[in-house]
């Protein structure tokens, strides 16, 4: 426990997180970085980079902002739903989408809408209606995990607070800014942040449903990007590589600006809103009612439908399934996913406990300091793909290609890094939940970390943690950087589906049979997920 | 002691997948997944047997076997032995010496080992396996880098049933005063497509004269070039696609390349699809559904196209070379990696897959062969598009620009044509901006060579 007293470990934590994004990124740094030439994608506007950049904030903004707030008014509609009841136990099929990974969300779609009036209307109509459309399909792929986040959120309401509205008879908007809203802050702004990442790099979806491009206005910054590699490319491979660094760089100082800013503003306006005075004097009590918890159902009922039957059922019925023979040669990279997110969720356990100890004050809540070292936590995250891909490649041909183990290796660790400051941030937010005077009480104590890491925490978030693994496995196996660099070693899922839909030999029924393996492992992950949620509903009762 | 034991299963697990047969000779081949790789992979056991050798296949999208090339020839680090890559590829791979001139490892194989030289199409040999000589002098002249693994172009696909009724023969011989046929001029053409553009008044179900792949990722551009040079136009005055300088001239403003811009936006009441999607994929799947006339098509894209997961035919379709004398010209070579362990034996395997036995079985798989005497074979005549391609192959020329610059081209036409196709431009302000850009942009690249 020394050790978690002392603030050089803090430090050590902070300046580990730095080097090894650094460390990650050397290659890159090594293949030479002029200052001189750094600005000049910028300030020249070459080949449209000032709008791409533009519009891609612009759109992580609106879409991290639309997917928090849609996601907290229906985890609102749902909040009357037990979350150990049945009905709560299956609202977990929210996280389907999510798990099912990008290639998939992206084939789904494409052929839901392909040559529909409604999508060819959308694409001729111009660029807000096409960005308006990618909202959605953005909303259904991490909106619907939002809410269930926030709506298991709802129920860690304190029991005494609750008594407390009911005995003070709070009108809705006194529920939602003295008891929904504070609860909710701290979840709020990590969901903003990760959908704020996720909506800024997005690619699959806008290249292969929507083919955004330059001249539509559509074009975003990751688009881009790869656009002007493989342009760059064909001079030579070090052009190619430092052009796209020295832009990445500067994406990367944008998009971290952003970030901390709109991060800090949220921060902000939701503490203020929190503090804020009711004016609605309409009553409503905190209900039993059971035309709410009707309507709750209802809710659960439709959005499920839209969630889970809608685009299955449109992409079996349109195109039909032939099994590739290719399938069983995922049995390698599924093994090897399992091993590898068992490694990243130990590790990201492990340093997000010792954060929470060292950093008491700090990660207790959002605030100034903590999203500083969110923001450092996120770095890699906010470098572009294409950076991370040809870092990737770099660090690869350093270490060699010539032993399997090698290459095993530098899997499993290569996605550990680039997965666990998600996973961190994540485990962080859990750990928001420990009070300082708890830490103070272990401090006090002297207790030895063994112990304080099973009682304090895994004893206590144990279902969280299995949450986690289970996000962590479907990240690592819809992964499209590190499992493409090594795609002709380890075969990979997301490569695979993305050639049976793309390119001169796509087949859609080909690509439905990889679509199934998702939705399988997808659902495996979800009734997991139930079954655990169960065993918690009966030690409740 | 479990832990021990669990020790041991671990480590010998890695060690079972390390274990890769070091002694044998193996070749890896890297190429886009594409039905020319399919037809060879099928193929490979043949001549593992024969050579007593391991040939490895990685099929990968277009972005990535092109993004693993560059890195494996850049990063010496000797993956592939050998590269399947298109001919916008050739200038990068030979000016930084990526690859070796195929002459230098085949001394060893037999004189008559070579006869099918003479039997490749001429102009797609030397649009996709030739290059300077010395690429800082280009007068000095040109040289054989390797040979095609596959001769691609477009063509013309149509519906059969639409052309075939007899109420839609005898419409248009009342409209046009001249038989319904397949166009083999652009007059034709536009009027087919103006023609078949309607509504059944009974099913109200509306029907196409064509579907243009407008989408990004070169898809427009390909097609663009098709109208433009189909129409007198042109991008750069040159024989070959690999050709050029930074001073070469750009012909995008001459009068024949604004009309025929205006002459491909004149097809678009004619359209089917939203355009800014359309691929070569989305394009097939549209025309399956039977409700468009015409299309152009890329040759490696047919196999699939008329044989589906089971080789039934799917015989709605005609094929024919595109409307006028001349069709464009694709594909690419086979690379050899200088960092190769085994060179020589990848130019042997090169050189037995480009037999015309051997040649025959591919195309009968789905290869477009670069050999003319492949289409000739009674069981490759049997595949719908082989004569078409045949015709095409051989009257085929330079359309599509393979330079250092290739890509940008490809860039900025796709910008500009479609804002162009949006109404924000005019036919003469997209060409002078993009004449503009390929300017500006194409000095930069030449002077980072």
């Amino acid at each position: 426990m020394n050790v978690l007293k002392k603030s050089s470990t803090g430090v050590y934590l902070m300046i580990g997180i730095i080097i090894t994004t650094f460390l990650y990124f050397l290659p890159l740094f090594i293949k030479g970085f002029s200052i001189n030439a750094f600005l000049a994608p910028l300030l020249n506007n070459v080949e449209g980079f000032s709008g791409s950049l533009f519009r891609s904030l612009i759109f992580a903004i609106i879409s991290s902002l639309f997917n928090i707030t849609v996601g907290f008014f229906i985890a609102l509609l749902l909040k009357h739903i037990s979350i150990i009841s049945l009905s709560g136990r299956q609202l977990s099929w929210f996280l389907l989408p999510v798990i099912l990974g990008n290639a998939s969300v992206a084939f789904i779609f494409k052929v839901s809408l392909f040559n529909t009036h409604f999508f060819n209307n959308i694409i001729q109509a111009g660029s807000y209606s096409h960005f308006s459309l990618l909202l959605l399909l953005q909303f259904w792929q991490f909106g619907f995990l939002f809410a269930y986040l926030f709506w298991s959120n709802f129920h860690s309401i304190n029991e005494s607070k609750l008594g407390f509205a009911k005995a003070f008879k709070l009108n809705s908007w006194e529920i939602l800014k003295d008891i929904t809203l504070p609860l909710s802050k701290n979840l709020g702004v990590l969901l903003f942040l990760i959908g704020f990442v996720f909506a800024f790099y997005e690619s699959a979806k806008s290249q292969f449903v929507f083919k955004a491009s330059q001249g539509t206005n559509t074009e975003l910054i990751s688009h881009w990007l790869e656009r002007t590699y493989h342009s760059k490319l064909l001079v030579n491979l070090d052009y190619a590589t430092s052009y796209v660094f020295k832009s990445s760089l500067l994406v990367f100082i944008s998009s971290l600006l952003t970030f901390l800013i709109i991060g800090m503003i949220l921060n902000f306006l939701l503490q203020k809103i929190s503090r804020t005075k009711g004016t609605d004097t309409r009553r409503f009590t905190i209900c039993n009612n059971i035309y709410i918890k009707r309507f709750s159902k209802i809710i659960f009922l439709l959005t499920c439908f839209f969630i889970i039957l809608l685009p299955v059922t449109i992409v079996f019925c349109e195109i039909g399934v032939k099994f590739s023979n290719q399938i069983s040669k995922l049995t390698l990279p599924l093994g090897l996913t399992l091993v590898s997110a068992t490694l990243t969720t130990l590790f990201s356990l492990t340093f997000a406990i010792i954060a929470r100890l060292v950093f008491k004050n700090t990660l207790q809540n959002f605030n100034s300091s903590s999203m500083i070292l969110f923001a450092l936590l996120f770095m890699l995250l906010l470098f572009p793909s294409i950076a991370i891909l040809l870092s990737g490649f770099q660090w690869l041909s350093w270490l060699g290609y010539n032993s399997n183990i090698m290459i095993y290796f530098v899997w499993v660790s290569g996605h550990a890094v680039l997965l666990s400051p998600l996973l961190i941030g994540f485990l962080i937010l859990i750990h928001f939940q420990i009070k300082v005077v708890e830490i103070e009480y272990i401090s006090a104590y002297r207790l030895q970390l063994r112990e304080i890491f099973i009682n304090s925490f895994i004893k206590r978030f144990k279902a969280e943690y299995i949450f986690t693994l289970i996000i962590a496995c479907s990240f690592i196996w819809n992964e499209a950087v590190l499992n493409i660099i090594l795609s002709d070693r380890i075969p990979s899922f997301a490569a695979n589906l993305q050639m049976m839909f793309v390119g001169r030999a796509a087949n859609y029924q080909l690509a439905a049979s990889y679509l199934i393996v998702s939705i399988l492992l997808a659902v495996i992950s979800i009734i997991l997920w139930q079954k655990i949620l169960k065993k918690a509903a009966v030690a409740i009762d | 002691m479990r832990r021990i034991f669990l020790f041991i299963v671990f480590v010998s697990l890695l060690t079972s997948c390390s274990n890769n047969r070091e002694s044998e000779v193996k070749l890896t081949v890297l190429g886009e997944n594409s039905s020319n790789l399919q037809a060879m992979e099928a193929l490979k056991s043949k001549y593992e047997n024969k050579a007593n050798i391991i040939i490895d296949f990685k099929p990968n999208t277009f972005e990535d076997a092109f993004n693993k090339a560059n890195q494996d020839f850049s990063n010496k680090t000797g993956l592939y032995d050998i590269v399947l890559q298109y001919n916008f590829s050739l200038s990068s791979f030979v000016r930084n010496k990526y690859v070796y001139n195929l002459d230098e490892l085949t001394q060893d194989i037999p004189v008559e080992s070579f006869s099918f030289e003479a039997d490749l199409f001429s102009s797609a040999w030397k649009e996709v396996s030739f290059y300077y000589k010395n690429p800082d002098k280009p007068n000095d002249g040109i040289v054989k880098v390797g040979y095609p693994f596959a001769s691609n172009t477009m063509l013309l696909v149509y519906n059969k049933k639409m052309f075939d009724d007899p109420n839609n023969q005898s419409s248009y011989q009342l409209k046009y005063n001249e038989k319904l046929m397949v166009p083999q001029n652009w007059d034709q053409f536009y009027k087919v497509a103006e023609f078949f553009t309607n509504t059944n008044e009974q099913t109200k179900q509306k029907n196409y004269g064509v579907c243009l792949q407008g989408a990004e990722g070169g898809w427009l551009y390909y097609e663009f070039c098709v109208f433009l040079y189909g129409n007198g136009g042109a991008i750069m005055d040159k024989e070959r696609g690999w050709e050029g300088t930074e001073n070469t001239p750009i012909m995008l403003q001459s009068s024949e390349s604004i009309q025929a811009a205006k002459y491909y936006k004149s097809l678009k009441p004619f359209n089917a699809g939203n355009y800014f999607t359309i691929d070569v994929t989305s394009q097939t799947k549209i025309m399956k559904e039977g409700t468009v006339a015409m299309g152009f098509v890329w040759s490696d894209y047919l196999y699939n196209f008329v044989y589906d997961n089971e080789g039934i035919l799917d015989d709605r379709f005609g094929f024919a070379p595109i409307p006028g004398n001349k069709s464009p010209l694709a594909g690419g070579s086979f690379y050899i990696n200088k960092q190769s362990k085994n060179p020589k034996e990848a130019a042997k395997y090169i050189i037995d897959l480009m037999q015309p036995a051997n040649q025959i079985e591919l195309a009968k798989k789905g290869l477009c062969s670069p050999l003319r005497t492949t289409y000739e074979n009674s069981e490759v005549q049997k595949i719908p598009y082989s004569n078409a391609l045949k015709q095409s192959l051989d009257r085929g020329v330079y359309m599509f620009e393979a330079g250092p610059e290739s890509d940008l081209v490809s860039q900025v036409i796709t910008n500009y044509i479609q804002q162009f196709w949006n109404n924000k431009l005019t036919a003469e302000e997209a060409l002078a901006k993009t004449q503009e850009d390929i300017k500006s942009g194409r000095s930069e690249i030449y002077s980072n060579l």
